[in-house]
């Protein structure tokens, strides 16, 4: 189950469910209609997200685009060391800041 | 052949050659045909009148001796024989009284001799006649007189066909068409091989007539056969002109394609900028906008290009930053301010700096470059630091100065009664207690943002627990004087909850009920629960909280702005670790308010 939460601009996506083909949908319902929006700025806390696989890291790259293409950006929150790994083998952590406190994610959006 | 023929200004010089050497040589091959058909036709009449003559030599011989000998009895049979010897059309003899009286066609014997028309000639005592026989043909009449002695006794008609021209010439044709066709042959194989010579020059003055028409740099030089030495030079100057263009073009392809690579370079840079960038030009007018301008003002490109950032951005009417933009005078200076989005500083904060172009920065009217940041997050930053400084000097100040007070009186006074001294020992104690939660809360706070916050969740009996909340706020609210309601059901499940972080959240929320609630006034504790949630609800009868603040009462260090809140000491981090623990539970937290009236807060767990 994913939910969103507004931290002053920024948006904070929180969830504790696996992200793959058959959850996506809970994350897209929480996530599209942040990211369609203004200049999106999000925050997805990956701290109790166990695993993603290879249609939740398209669904992140194409989230983290839609987000750039509109002025915004995603960042992720403490991924687990099973999703790091897997972000990192596939090199989809290359195009994401990733962070592992909350404070300093959300803040970064103020430097 | 009739392309070549087509008399046109624009055909080339090659083209006329072997249009006029066709032509002259048809013309030729015409008037020698027509010369032939000519001399024949002469030679066939002098042949014809030779003829007639040497016929009417001889008739008038023989004919002439039978009129005499035997009384003219041969005659009929000499006349066929001349007739069909000399092909005449007939041959007859006419008497004196101008009546045939022989005729190669007997039918004709006894009348009028044909009318001449007109002499044509005479030689010696013959005469050439023209006449016309009935049905109209032309016929040429040679007639002779037949004389015994000095007497004319008779005359010898021959009557033959006049040699026609298109007869002739079609004869001449029959007989030299062969001729005639070796002729045209001959004059189209050199119409061929005049062609063959002349075609390079034809490529060549077709070049060299678009090269007079139409601009060099858009006509590519073409070779063409090299059969001849003009077409061999041709060809050089040709090679030669294709590796100076190829040069530069080559130099130009270069160069376009770098100033392309460095227009698209430029452009991926700015689009890739989280600022909102934009250019105008002198009449403020949006030319380029990149996609985080229109994500800050939540359009699209189409919106944008085409209007101004007035209207893109709404200034705020009589705004000190829109002054500054609208100011003629700062046109050509650098202007930042900050605005609210839409002219409204709730709907967050933008900063936004113009820059005259280089380009055109010495211009009365410039093009501008403007930047737009969303400061928002900033300026919350900003607000939530200084709410933090305020609200932690405040809950550290006065605790601390209390403290201080009071252990400086202990210390000072040589002698204070035994009950004082325990209520300075009591309220040094409560202000040491009241510095220990806000350093709890601070370190909760702390773990919260870090994600070091965990739940120790046990099978707890949630009756028990509440009964320990309720005894804990009871005595504040009975110290104010508030009707403080329990209602509880008589059975409730036992819950996997964190125990201790639970009873923080709920003694918390009762906690606020009774610093907000009026003395007199009344707080409720209702619980209620099903197969899927337990629901508790804290509902009181105190300030309430204003509809725009409602949504930000979660916030770390948020305190209303209402100065009854104002006036209480709090750090504002209660409800934002009321609200993270209940999230961490799996379950969340729901606020209803109204000012003046009351708030009703409800914490929704899940049973499973």
């Amino acid at each position: 189950m994913f939910d969103a939460e507004k931290r002053g601009m920024i948006g904070l996506v929180r969830g504790d469910s696996p992200i793959h083909a058959t959850s996506l949908d809970q994350l897209k319902r929480v996530l599209d209609p942040l990211k369609d929006t203004g200049q999106p700025n999000l925050v997805l806390d990956l701290r109790r997200v166990p695993l993603v696989d290879s249609a939740g890291l398209e669904y992140l790259l194409d989230a983290f685009d839609a987000c750039r293409s509109q002025g915004g950006t995603l960042k992720l929150l403490s991924p687990t060391p099973l999703v790091t790994e897997i972000l990192q083998v596939t090199g989809v952590s290359s195009f994401f800041e990733i962070f592992t406190d909350e404070v300093a994610a959300i803040g970064s959006f103020t430097k | 052949m009739l392309m070549l023929l087509q008399p046109s200004r624009d055909l080339d010089a090659p083209r006329r050659v072997i249009a006029l050497h066709l032509l002259s040589g048809l013309s030729s091959v015409a008037l020698l045909t027509f010369g032939i058909v000519q001399v024949v036709l002469s030679l066939r009449m002098e042949h014809l009148d030779s003829s007639a003559m040497t016929m009417m030599t001889k008739g008038e011989a023989l004919i002439g001796a039978d009129f005499r000998h035997r009384q003219g009895e041969r005659t009929a049979s000499l006349l066929d024989r001349f007739n069909a010897e000399y092909h005449l059309q007939h041959c007859a003899v006419i008497g004196p009284d101008g009546v045939y009286i022989a005729h190669s066609t007997p039918a004709l014997i006894g009348s009028t001799a044909m009318e001449s028309t007109g002499t044509l000639n005479q030689f010696g005592e013959v005469e050439k006649h023209t006449a016309q026989t009935p049905q109209g043909r032309s016929l040429l009449l040679y007639r002779t007189p037949i004389r015994q002695g000095e007497e004319i006794v008779a005359t010898l008609e021959a009557a033959a066909w006049p040699q026609e021209w298109w007869t002739t010439a079609i004869s001449a044709f029959r007989h030299g068409l062969l001729f005639i066709l070796l002729g045209v042959a001959f004059l189209t194989a050199g119409g061929y091989f005049l062609f063959c010579v002349v075609r390079p020059m034809s490529a060549i003055e077709h070049q060299l007539r678009r090269a007079a028409i139409e601009e060099l740099g858009q006509i590519s030089l073409e070779s063409v056969p090299a059969t001849s030495l003009p077409s061999i030079g041709w060809n050089k100057l040709v090679d030669e002109q294709v590796r100076r263009v190829g040069r530069q073009d080559l130099e130009s392809k270069v160069a376009a394609g770098l100033r392309s690579h460095r227009e698209k370079r430029s452009e991926a840079i700015l689009r890739s900028l989280t600022d909102g960038i934009a250019l105008t030009d002198h009449e403020e007018r949006i030319t380029f906008a990149n996609p985080s301008l229109q994500g800050i003002v939540a359009t699209g490109e189409d919106d944008v290009l085409g209007r101004t950032m007035d209207e893109v951005i709404h200034f705020a009417a009589g705004s000190a930053a829109a002054l500054r933009f609208n100011d003629p005078l700062y046109r050509s200076q650098q202007v930042v301010a900050e605005m609210g989005k839409e002219g409204d500083m709730t709907k967050g904060v933008l900063r936004i700096s113009r820059v005259p172009l280089i380009a055109s920065s010495h211009d009365a009217s410039p093009s501008h470059v403007w930047m737009v940041r969303d400061v928002t997050q900033q300026k919350l930053a900003d607000q939530m630091r200084n709410q933090f400084v305020y609200s932690a000097t405040h809950e550290l100040r006065t605790p601390l100065a209390n403290i201080k007070a009071y252990a400086e009186t202990l210390a000072n006074m040589k002698a204070i009664d035994i009950e004082k001294q325990k209520d300075f020992c009591n309220t040094i104690n409560s202000e040491a207690t009241r510095l220990s939660r806000f350093i709890d809360d601070l370190l909760s706070i702390s773990r919260m943002e870090t994600g070091a916050m965990s739940l120790q969740k046990h099978e707890t009996d949630m009756m028990r627990l509440f009964e320990e909340v309720i005894g804990k706020v009871r005595p504040e609210m009975d110290g104010k004087g508030i009707l403080f309601n329990v209602l509880i059901p008589a059975k409730l499940p036992r819950l996997y909850v964190d125990k201790d972080k639970m009873t923080i959240t709920l003694v918390n929320m009762l906690g606020n009920a009774a610093k907000y609630t009026p003395e007199g006034g009344h707080v409720s504790f209702e619980v209620e629960w099903n197969e899927q949630s337990i629901e508790i609800h804290v509902i009181d009868s105190g300030i309430g909280i204003a509809q725009d603040e409602i949504a930000k009462i979660f916030d770390k260090f948020f305190r209303s702005n209402d100065p009854r809140v104002r006036d209480r000491t709090g750090s504002g981090l209660g409800l934002s670790i009321a609200h993270e623990i209940v999230r961490l539970h799996g379950g969340k937290m729901l606020v209803h308010s109204e000012l003046d009236r009351g708030s009703k807060f409800t914490v929704i767990l899940p049973t499973a």
